[in-house]
């Protein structure tokens, strides 16, 4: 079952210790070595004691905001981060996204689906961050960004330079959420940072390219509110 | 033959004679004992004696019952002190020419003892009229002061003009729309000519004509710093009280007092009520965010705590893991409910604001079809959009929040296996998304009560569910200017749609400025 194996450390700096034990548990049967804090200047310490592999950050701890330890970790370390938060907080998961956090889950979230978020951050922290593989098959979509072709089903795909940026960015990222500003900043510069409908329009063009059914997207999902991800295998 | 004692008798009215007939019966009686004195003294004393005795009868009187009487009383003396003493007695011929300087001079003093006799009294009466309205009017003062409601102010209002002025007084006050508060039918019925037209047009000139009078009856704006507060009608029951300067001085006055008041007292309201909404307000959304927390924290830890227990564990048997996956499950439904409730809290007391930007529709319904996923597991989800179809200016959480709700409700209510169809066109101004099953349909007459609070089509115990998921959708779709309803399908089953409208999407730059 376990697939990353026995290295891998995770810290989860969390203040209720019912959620901060089941997390605790779940990791723990992945086989995972995990280190648990309260608060976020335990939070700090552990992460520079422990040199976790992953680090997750709920977004409410007593003394302080969870974006203000993302901000802190990612000044010296490029270690995933996947936060926690609560449902209706949009505004403080995109901000702490920005931080330099790489996934988020609202609470309640499923046992099943975090570690699935572990697992795919763990292998990707593995892999490299930043690094895209020359060849990603996503189903029957291929794509080689060396050679800038996408085919489908063995056929190539056309894609507009634009949309061929997007999809680049996502896979840069594959598994971490992107913010749509970042992804708007990112293809068409600084100034469209608001204009988060380019990033809406060109993604809708990308579905109906590479997806089989675009309203029931298999890998380039959506974050509502949110972003975007791309959804690895 | 004289006003009945009015205090609100005008201070330049003269001759009143507070007891009538009574003194002119003195006057005589006075004579008669000043005679009846003097006779057995007659003997003893000079006749300049006994004038004295009858003059001080005229001071008496003159004192005591004012100046008719007085000069009753010295014409009588004169003549009495004549017929009974001056020789010849018992006549009212002199013999000794000296005597008529005596009588003269006699009548001369007790006429102008009563003229002055008479002034003192009326300016003691005036005096005592000036100090009684001067502590009526502090004392409705007083009661203004310490007024917290339009009601006292009305009652200070009555009771200061009935006792000053004899008049009634009806008040009309500004209420909270803005418009003249129209009067009791009572006060309606008892103030003959009372016209609202008049009252209407006093008020709305906003004080700029001033006081306008109609008949006896006078409409006195009431001109407050800041705006005018209403209309004071005063019924005297004598017209002529205020025609004295003094007296309309007075009405004025008191007006500009009463205005004040309601002022201050519609402020006091005005401040009370917005501390009373900021506290309420406060409340509710510090009693949200601890709602949030405390039962989304214990719920989070009893799912996610079931989910942990099953992970990598052989040795349960088949009992515990089913117990394991009740514990789950109701966590699951708990929580659902517990986020239905915190999501029509917050709607319904505007603490959340749309974030509206340009959305894509598909990607909206692909998220809520995502996000139901496993309740959806034993549907099938058919979703046809057209390619061009526009984006809409929306809050996407929100209107996943509508999807998300009829997606859970046509997985619940219908059975398992059949297809769940979403559609979406433009139409018109609006564009139109529809989430159609293949279920029983809404109960026939219920299509619009189900959009209710705590309604649900079907009570059944085994379809767990407040009600509130349709609120919630009919609430958020609203926000929007949309409109949310549901039809039964000919070909069986229910069909939720809804409307967002079309608006003009903004420009789109397909291709950056630059290329790479």
């Amino acid at each position: 079952m376990s697939t990353v194996g026995p290295t891998g450390n995770v810290l989860i700096v969390e203040d209720e210790p019912e959620i901060r034990r089941f997390v605790h548990h779940a990791l723990a049967t992945e086989g995972l070595q995990v280190y648990e804090a309260g608060t976020l200047q335990r939070g700090l310490v552990e992460a520079g004691m422990r040199k976790p592999d992953l680090v997750i950050v709920d977004l409410g701890l007593p003394d302080g905001e969870g974006t203000d330890l993302v901000r802190a970790l990612r000044a010296w370390t490029q270690v995933p981060v996947l936060v926690l938060s609560a449902r209706g907080a949009e505004a403080q998961k995109i901000a702490a996204l920005d931080a330099g956090a790489d996934d988020y889950l609202t609470k309640p979230f499923s046992v099943g689906e975090m570690l699935a978020r572990v697992r795919a951050l763990l292998r990707r922290s593995l892999r490299g961050a930043g690094q895209a593989p020359p060849l990603l098959v996503l189903g029957n979509v291929q794509v080689d960004l060396t050679a800038r072709s996408v085919t489908k089903h063995g056929a190539a795909v056309h894609l507009t330079p634009i949309e061929f940026r997007l999809l680049t960015c996502l896979v840069a990222n594959a598994g971490r959420v992107m913010t749509y500003q970042h992804l708007v900043r990112e293809i068409w510069g600084p100034t469209y940072g608001e204009q988060t409908h380019y990033a809406r329009i060109v993604m809708q063009h990308l579905r109906q390219k590479l997806e089989d059914d675009a309203a029931q997207p298999r890998f380039l999902m959506t974050e509502i509110g949110i972003g975007y991800r791309l959804a690895l295998p | 033959m004289e006003n009945p004692p009015h205090l609100y008798a005008t201070d330049a009215g003269d001759g009143r004679k507070p007891h009538g007939w009574q003194g002119y019966a003195w006057a005589l009686a006075a004579a008669s004992i000043a005679t009846l004195l003097a006779t057995p003294l007659a003997s003893h004393l000079d006749l300049a004696n006994i004038v004295m005795l009858y003059t001080f009868a005229v001071v008496v009187i003159a004192f005591r019952f004012g100046k008719g009487a007085a000069v009753a009383a010295a014409v009588l003396n004169v003549a009495a002190f004549d017929f009974f003493f001056v020789p010849p007695q018992f006549s009212f011929a002199v013999a000794d020419a000296q005597y008529l300087l005596t009588l003269t001079v006699m009548l001369a003093i007790g006429l102008v003892i009563a003229h002055l006799a008479a002034r003192l009294k009326q300016e003691a009466t005036a005096a005592t009229l000036r100090e009684q309205r001067a502590h009526d009017l502090y004392e409705m003062a007083r009661l203004l002061s310490a007024a917290l409601a339009d009601e006292q102010i009305n009652g200070a209002a009555e009771q200061f003009f009935a006792r000053s002025f004899g008049a009634k007084v009806v008040l009309m006050v500004r209420d909270h729309a803005g418009n003249l508060s129209i009067p009791g039918i009572a006060d309606l019925l008892t103030i003959d000519g009372l016209d609202m037209a008049v009252a209407g047009r006093v008020f709305e000139d906003d004080g700029a004509t001033g006081t306008v009078v109609a008949g006896s009856l006078r409409y006195v704006p009431l001109k407050a710093p800041m705006r005018t507060r209403g209309v004071l009608l005063v019924a005297p029951a004598d017209a002529s009280v205020f025609e004295d300067p003094d007296q309309q001085r007075q009405l004025e006055t008191v007006a500009v007092l009463i205005a004040i008041a309601l002022e201050r007292v519609h402020f006091v309201t005005v401040a009370r009520e917005a501390t009373v909404q900021m506290e309420g307000e406060r409340l509710r959304s510090d009693l949200l965010a601890l709602l949030s927390h405390d039962l989304r924290t214990p719920l989070t830890a009893i799912l996610g705590s079931a989910e942990s227990l099953q992970l990598g564990a052989t040795h349960l048997t088949r009992d515990q893991s089913a117990l394991i996956d009740g514990i789950r499950d109701q966590a699951r439904c708990t929580s659902d409910l517990v986020e239905n409730i915190l999501a029509m809290a917050r709607l319904e007391s505007g603490a959340v604001r749309l974030s509206r930007e340009w959305q894509s529709l598909e990607e909206i319904i692909g998220s809520a079809i995502q996000a139901r996923a496993s309740a959806l597991a034993a549907h099938r989800v058919e979703v046809s959009l057209p390619v061009d179809l526009p984006l809409v200016e929306c809050d996407a959480t929100l209107i996943e929040r509508v999807l998300v709700n009829l997606l859970e409700n046509a997985a619940k209510y219908t059975p398992p296996g059949s297809a769940i169809y979403i559609r979406a066109c433009v139409e018109g101004n609006e564009v139109r998304v529809s989430v159609a099953d293949r279920g029983a349909g809404v109960p026939r007459g219920r299509e619009s009560a189900i959009f209710g609070k705590f309604v649900r089509a079907n009570k059944s115990a085994e379809v767990p569910g407040l009600g509130l998921g349709l609120a919630i959708c009919r609430t958020i779709v609203e926000a929007h200017s949309g409109r949310i309803w549901v039809e039964n399908l000919p070909s069986g089953g229910a069909n939720f749609a809804f409307t967002l409208p079309r608006g003009n999407p903004p420009p789109f730059e397909l291709e950056p400025p630059e290329q790479p």
